[in-house]
């Protein structure tokens, strides 16, 4: 893309790319801390990825402050609108992914008893959802549409774990009715990534709208 | 949902002024009863290209045309065409307002009377009354309809220069940069006459503000170097236009 006339445009531009590529960082390393602090089943660590997204709604809201400046001041067309416009939303999907995460961290503080079945599919789900964060810093760094359709791809493989997770722990249910309690957890916690699946097809959507215009 | 009709249609367009050629095989409709806006860089052509709509390129030595340009289905290059029957059914309005120093009263009544529209006093008097309200001057001006035009601010000159324009019942009003003097004020007032007056008359309009541009037209041409590089609706362009030129020149990229 070429550089703007006015070159202070451009550096708007840039320190909000910065911001979302920071934003997405920070969210993955949630995830990563998620998985370590399940694997370990540390409370220490669930309790700081809590204490942490509120650093996230922090950067959620300085992009979006950032995008009205830019809508203001330098009134955007074509790529540079569509760009700000997709920062905007991409930023709040980011946002509603860190929550998600923060809810499975609270609910693995009050996790009492373990399945080995599910809990073998909830970690293959939160691997999945990590390495779908990791390639999504890439396709929004570099706005690559054709990583971001291979990202909305692996949703469907969210879906069918979940739906396991679900018919697993319903079993079990039946079978011990005394881990109702525990099982439940699991069941709320599959349905918090589940949403984060949903979350990243969002971004993908927009990541392609910025190249292509079209939704 | 309207239909769009042609209402002018260019094919093969050609400006020479003497041997330097300043438009290249331009082919291009404007769509009745919407506003079409040309934009594009100081030198690229649009305001060449506006003159050819309304004959005012003959009135420059050495500039020759070719190709063809119907207005109507009237063709008005290739034949011996009165330029002033044009200038009739084109009517203009230029960058700067440009009142008779008259009345504000005569400056309508009198292309009125100079076009035979009507012989009786009052009908002229009802016209020019009407045509002051359709530009909303009316209120502002008439308890001093016989006092020089040029006493006027300039974004009432401006509008009573458009309401000139549409006194002799144009089809077409071509408007170049008709807002580049005015404050943002007077700005607002005409952008909101120009989306009223686009129900009855096909507008055209050169303009150096992107943000004008997508703000008051429906369709949009982009000129670079004497060439057309893209045409379309105007929300097309300006969220996502086809051609790298236009995305460059209209989000302020070195081209």
């Amino acid at each position: 893309m070429q550089e703007h006339i006015v070159k202070s445009y451009d550096k708007d531009l840039e320190n909000l790319k910065l911001l979302l590529i920071k934003l997405i960082e920070s969210v993955t390393e949630q995830m990563s801390l998620l998985i370590y602090s399940i694997s370990n089943n540390s409370i220490e660590i669930a309790s700081s990825i809590i204490e942490k997204d509120i650093n996230i709604n922090k950067l959620n809201s300085d992009i979006n402050l950032s995008c009205i400046n830019i809508f203001t001041l330098r009134s955007p067309v074509a790529y540079d609108l569509r760009l700000v416009f997709s920062a905007s939303h991409i930023s709040i999907n980011l946002e509603r992914i860190g929550d998600n995460i923060k809810n499975v961290a609270k609910h693995q503080l009050v996790l009492s008893s373990h399945s080995n079945s599910i809990e073998q599919k909830f970690f293959e789900m939160m691997s999945l959802i990590l390495s779908m964060l990791k390639n999504l810093n890439l396709a929004i760094t570099t706005i690559d549409v054709n990583i971001a359709d291979s990202i909305a791809k692996e949703d469907k493989n969210i879906d069918i774990l979940y739906t396991t997770i679900c018919s697993l722990s319903l079993e079990k249910m039946e079978a011990k009715p005394n881990k109702t309690n525990s099982l439940s957890n699991y069941l709320m916690m599959s349905r918090f990534l589940e949403r984060i699946g949903d979350h990243i097809v969002t971004i993908t959507k927009y990541i392609k709208y910025i190249d292509t215009g079209k939704f | 949902m309207s239909t769009e009709v042609k209402k002018i249609t260019i094919q093969n367009l050609n400006v020479f002024y003497n041997k330097i050629q300043a438009l290249f095989d331009i082919n291009l409709y404007i769509i009745e009863k919407q506003v079409t806006a040309l934009i594009g860089p100081s030198g690229c052509g649009k305001s060449t290209f506006l003159r050819c709509l309304n004959k005012m390129n003959d009135l420059i030595e050495g500039c020759n045309l070719s190709g063809s340009i119907t207005i109507s289905n009237q063709e008005i290059i290739n034949n011996n065409i009165n330029p002033v029957l044009v200038r009739t059914k084109v009517g203009m309005v230029f960058q700067k307002a440009n009142p008779f120093i008259k009345s504000i009263y005569e400056n309508i009544a009198y292309p009125i009377k100079i076009h035979g529209m009507y012989k009786d006093k009052k009908d002229i008097e009802n016209k020019v009354l009407e045509s002051l309200s359709k530009v909303g001057l009316l209120d502002e001006v008439k308890n001093r309809l016989h006092e020089s035009a040029t006493l006027l601010s300039g974004g009432q000159q401006q509008r009573l220069c458009i309401a000139r324009a549409i006194s002799i019942n144009p089809e077409v009003i071509l408007m170049d940069e008709p807002c580049s003097a005015l404050d943002p004020i007077a700005t607002a007032k005409i952008e909101s006459l120009i989306e009223e007056l686009s129900t009855n008359f096909t507008i055209i309009i050169v303009t150096h503000s992107m943000q004008q541009a997508a703000r008051i037209s429906q369709n949009t041409a982009f000129f670079h170097m004497g060439n057309l590089v893209e045409f379309g609706k105007t929300k097309e362009i300006f969220n996502n236009p086809k051609n790298k030129r236009t995305e460059d020149y209209i989000s302020g990229r070195i081209g």
